[in-house]
C-alpha cells in the first residue's frame, strides 16, 4: 500500500490531470485505487462526473472514520474509486489547526481507508501550507510536476528547502516534467539540464491538445483515445511510477 | 465497507435484450455496450466438495470465477486449463487458497458448459456519470435461452441501485433465485445432479426387514459405487476414483466375511475371492499413490539439502506408477474384472435370492448380534496389549477395529442416530491411532524396499539413498512417537463414558 501525492506550489502545471491519469491506470493494472481530490476547486471530481455529496465537508474529512468512507463514490471504471473535493477544502488549513499533531491529521485520517486499498492517489492544492505540509507526511512517493523554466526551478528550489527544514524524507521527492513544448528552446535546455539526476522520472508529460480535452470529455486520456501520444506518455511514467512502488516495497520487506 | 451489491433478476422468457432495453429507456438513461458471446463451463469436484461448501465455480473468458449461491463472486483468478486440474496447480493467489482448503486432493471436473451473450450497459445519470452496472445476459443451454440481467451497485450511489431495481420490477422482472438453479441445469444437461454422489457410505435399512434384503441392498449400493468410479479411475482424473473403488470392494468383502449365513455360502465364497482378487489388482497403483500425495509432507520434514534426492525418489514413483497403471487400466478394461462384477449384478438380481440359513431373520437381529460380537473383540484384543506387546499384535486389533467400524456403518440406520454417531466418532479416534501406526510400518517397510533397489554407484542414487535415509529416520521417530500413544488413546476409548453409550446402543 502506498499513498501518492501530486503536489506543486504553482496551480496549472498538469497535476490534476497527471493524478487522474495515473490513477485510472494504476487502476486498469489490476490496483484497488482510491483518488482523493484535496483540491476545494474539485477539478479531479469534474474529470469524473461525481458531485460532492451533499453533507460532506472539510469538518467531515477531518473527522475521518465512516464520514470518509461514507463519501467515496465508484468512478465509471473498475478498479477506481474518488473522494470528491467539497468546496468547504477552501478552508482546510483553519480546521486542520484546530487539531493537535495537526500536520499528521490527513494521515490518520488515511489509515483505516488504507486497508479497502492497494494505492491512494492524493490530487492536493498548490501552496506550501499546513494541508501541504499535512500531504506531505502522509505521502510515501511526492510526485512534483514541473514545467521546465527558470520560475519552475526556483519553486523546486523553494520545496527542497521547506523539506530540509522541516525534517521531512526527502527521499519520496520525485520531480517530473510536466506541459512540455518541443519547440521551445528553453524547455529543452532546463530538461537537458536536469536529466539522468536521480528523483527525475524519465518520462516527460507533453502539453499536448488531448490532455486539454480531458476537460471536454470527461474522461481520463486513455479513455478518449487508447494510443494518442498523451496516452502513451501517462502509460510510460505509471510504468516508471509503479517501478518506485514495486521498489519502494521490497525495501520495506 | 459494505461489499456492493449484486443482483440478478430474470426475464420471463420469451424476451430479447432489445426489448428489455427499449422498455428501460422510458425510465431511465441506459447506454448500452457491445454485445460479447462466450462459453461459460462449470466446475466442481466428482463428490460435489464446492456445491457443498455453498460455492460454484466457472470459467468464462479466460477467469476463473468463484461465487456464493447468490451470484456474488467471492475469488477470482486468470489461469488456464489443464487437463488435470488440482487445487495446487492454481498458481498463488487467493483462489488457490481457498481451492486448496475445499478440494483437498480432488480435481475439478468441467460438468458441462453454455453459451452466454452478455450485453453489458450503464445507468447514466444527469452528467453521465455511470451510476448502475447492468448487465443482460442470455445463456442458451441446450436450445433453450434464458435472460438474465445483473445489476451491480457502483460505490457511493446505493440509492440509484435501488432505483434500478424497482424500475426492473415494474416492467416484469423476477428475481432469480440462486445462481445454484443455473449449475443444476448445467449438470443435467450432462447426466448429473448436485450431490449425486459422495464417498460417505449411506444405505438405508429396518430392522424387522429379512436380511437378505438388506444385505441384497448394501451390496448393490456398493456394486454402484464400484461402476459409478470405474471411468475416473481409467482417465486417472485424481487419487479418490480408485481409493472410492477399492474402499467399496473392501466393504463387499468385509460383508461377506462378517455378515455370515445370510446369503447362500456357496456364492459368499467365490465372491470373497474374486473381490480379493481384485483388491489385489487395485492395490499397486493406490500404494504408490499413498507415497505421491504424501510428497509436500515429506518435503517438510526434510532439510533442504536433501530435496534433490527427494525430487529423484518421486521422480522414479511416478514411472513405476505409470507402468502400474497401465496394468490396472489393462485389468480394468479386461474381461475379468467385467466378468465378476456382471455375474455379482446377477446374484443381485437373482429371484429368488440366494439366501443362507438365516436369511429371512430380521435384520436388526443379526446386526445387534454381530455389532456386539465385534465390539467385544476389540474390546478384549485391545486390553491385552502393552507397551512392550509386538507390532504385530496391534495390526491385528487395527484389523478388527475396521470390522467393527464397518458393520456399524453398514447398519447404522438401524440405530439412533445420536449415540451411533458418537461411537464412530470415538472409534475413528482409535483408529486413527492404530492406522497411523500401521501406515508408519508400511512406508518404512515400501522404504527399505526402495533402498534395496537402488543401484548404486550414480550420483542420483546416492542423492535418492540420502533422502530416502531422511525418510526413514524421521518415520521412525514418529512411528515410536505414535506407538507410544496407543495406551492413552485405547484407555480413552474404552472409558467409563463410552461403556454407557456402547451399552445404550447394543442392549
Amino acid at each position: 500500500m502506498a499513498v501518492i501525492a501530486l503536489y506543486n506550489i504553482k496551480g496549472g502545471v498538469g497535476k490534476t490531470a497527471t493524478s487522474v491519469n495515473l490513477a485510472y491506470l494504476c487502476a486498469a493494472s489490476g490496483y484497488r485505487t482510491l483518488l482523493c481530490d484535496m483540491d476545494p476547486q474539485g477539478s479531479a471530481s469534474y474529470y469524473f462526473r461525481i458531485k460532492p455529496p451533499r453533507r460532506f465537508s472539510a469538518q467531515k474529512l477531518l473527522k475521518g472514520g465512516g464520514g470518509i468512507t461514507r463519501n467515496i463514490r465508484g468512478t465509471d471504471y473498475a478498479g477506481l474509486d474518488l473522494l470528491p473535493a467539497d468546496f468547504t477544502y477552501r478552508n482546510l488549513d483553519l480546521a486542520l489547526d484546530e487539531f493537535r499533531k495537526s500536520t499528521r491529521r490527513i494521515r490518520k485520517v488515511l489509515k483505516p481507508v488504507k486497508q479497502e486499498y492497494d494505492h491512494i492517489f492524493l490530487d492536493c492544492p498548490p501552496n506550501i501550507t499546513l494541508l501541504s505540509e499535512n500531504i506531505f507526511q502522509a505521502a510515501d512517493i511526492l510526485l512534483i510536476p514541473f514545467i521546465p523554466t527558470t520560475l519552475s526551478l526556483l519553486s523546486f528550489e523553494k520545496l527542497l528547502d521547506f523539506f530540509r527544514e522541516s525534517g521531512i524524507d526527502r527521499k519520496k521527492l520525485f520531480v517530473f516534467f510536466s506541459m512540455v513544448e518541443k519547440r521551445k528552446k528553453m524547455h529543452q535546455e532546463m530538461m537537458a539540464r536536469f536529466r539522468g539526476r536521480k528523483r527525475v522520472l524519465r518520462q516527460p508529460i507533453p502539453f499536448l491538445a488531448d490532455v486539454e480535452k480531458m476537460g471536454l470529455f470527461r474522461k481520463p486520456v486513455p479513455e478518449i483515445s487508447a494510443s494518442s501520444p498523451a496516452t502513451l506518455a501517462y502509460r510510460a511514467m505509471w510504468r516508471e511510477v509503479e517501478d518506485l512502488l514495486q521498489r519502494k516495497k521490497k525495501k520495506k520487506r | 465497507m459494505q461489499p456492493l451489491r449484486q443482483q440478478t433478476w430474470v426475464m420471463p422468457a420469451p424476451a430479447e435484450p432489445e426489448e428489455v432495453l427499449a422498455r428501460l429507456a422510458g425510465r431511465l438513461t441506459v447506454e448500452p455496450g457491445t454485445a460479447r458471446t462466450f462459453h461459460r463451463s462449470w466446475y466442481d469436484t466428482f463428490d460435489w466438495r464446492l456445491y457443498r461448501a455453498g460455492l460454484l465455480l466457472t470459467r468464462e473468458r479466460g477467469q476463473w470465477l468463484l461465487r456464493d449461491f447468490s451470484g456474488l463472486v467471492v475469488a477470482e483468478a486468470v489461469f488456464r486449463k489443464r487437463k488435470r486440474c488440482l487445487a495446487r496447480d492454481f498458481p498463488a493467489s487467493p483462489l488457490a487458497e481457498r481451492l486448496k482448503r475445499l478440494l483437498g486432493v480432488r480435481a475439478l471436473m468441467e460438468l458441462g458448459r453454455e453459451a452466454v451473450e452478455v450485453r453489458p450497459c450503464r445507468v447514466l445519470n444527469r452528467d453521465r456519470k455511470m451510476v448502475v452496472h447492468l448487465e443482460l445476459e442470455q445463456v442458451v443451454l441446450d436450445g433453450e435461452r434464458m435472460l438474465q440481467i445483473r445489476l451491480g451497485e457502483v460505490r457511493g450511489y446505493g440509492g440509484r441501485f435501488r432505483q434500478v431495481a424497482a424500475h426492473l420490477e415494474e416492467i416484469g422482472a423476477g428475481p432469480a433465485g440462486d445462481w445454484s438453479r443455473e449449475l443444476e441445469r448445467v449438470a443435467a444437461a450432462g447426466g448429473r445432479r448436485p450431490l449425486d454422489y459422495s464417498s460417505a457410505f449411506r444405505v438405508e435399512l429396518e430392522a424387522d426387514m429379512p436380511a437378505i434384503q438388506a444385505v441384497l441392498r448394501i451390496y448393490t449400493g456398493l456394486l454402484e459405487t464400484m461402476r459409478i468410479n470405474e471411468p475416473g479411475v481409467i482417465e486417472d482424473i485424481d487419487s479418490e476414483f480408485l481409493h472410492d473403488l477399492r474402499v467399496a470392494v473392501r466393504r463387499t468383502r468385509s460383508g461377506l466375511t462378517l455378515i455370515r449365513g445370510v446369503l447362500d455360502p456357496q456364492v459368499n465364497r467365490r465372491f470373497k475371492e474374486e473381490f480379493g482378487l481384485i483388491g489385489r489388482a487395485t492395490g499397486p497403483v493406490r500404494d504408490l499413490d499413498v507415497y505421491l500425495l504424501a510428497e509436500p509432507a515429506y518435503r517438510a520434514l526434510l532439510p533442504e539439502r536433501v530435496h534433490t534426492g527427494l525430487d529423484f525418489f518421486f521422480e522414479d514413483l511416478a514411472v513405476r506408477r505409470r507402468a502400474e497403471r497401465q496394468r490396472l487400466v489393462r485389468f480394468l478394461r479386461g474381461q475379468r474384472y467385467h466378468q465378476i462384477l456382471d455375474d455379482w449384478q446377477q446374484v443381485l438380481e437373482q429371484e429368488p435370492p440366494p439366501a443362507g440359513k438365516k436369511g429371512q431373520r430380521p435384520m436388526g437381529e443379526l446386526a445387534g448380534t454381530m455389532i456386539r460380537k465385534r465390539l467385544e473383540r476389540v474390546l478384549r484384543d485391545g486390553g491385552k496389549i502393552s507397551e512392550t506387546s509386538p507390532d504385530a499384535q496391534l495390526h491385528r486389533l487395527r484389523i478388527q477395529c475396521k470390522k467393527l467400524r464397518y458393520s456399524l456403518e453398514f447398519f447404522r440406520s438401524l440405530y439412533e442416530p445420536g449415540p451411533m454417531n458418537e461411537l464412530i466418532g470415538q472409534l475413528k479416534k482409535l483408529q486413527n491411532n492404530l492406522g497411523d501406526f500401521n501406515d508408519l510400518s508400511v512406508q518404512q517397510e515400501m522404504l527399505a524396499a526402495d533402498l534395496d533397489r537402488l543401484r548404486p554407484g550414480s550420483r542420483r542414487a546416492m542423492e535418492t539413498a540420502a533422502a530416502i535415509g531422511g525418510l526413514m529416520s524421521v518415520l521412525n521417530r514418529r512411528h515410536q512417537r505414535v506407538r507410544a500413544r496407543f495406551g492413552r488413546t485405547f484407555s480413552r476409548f474404552t472409558r467409563p463414558r463410552n461403556q454407557v453409550l456402547f451399552r445404550e446402543l447394543l442392549g
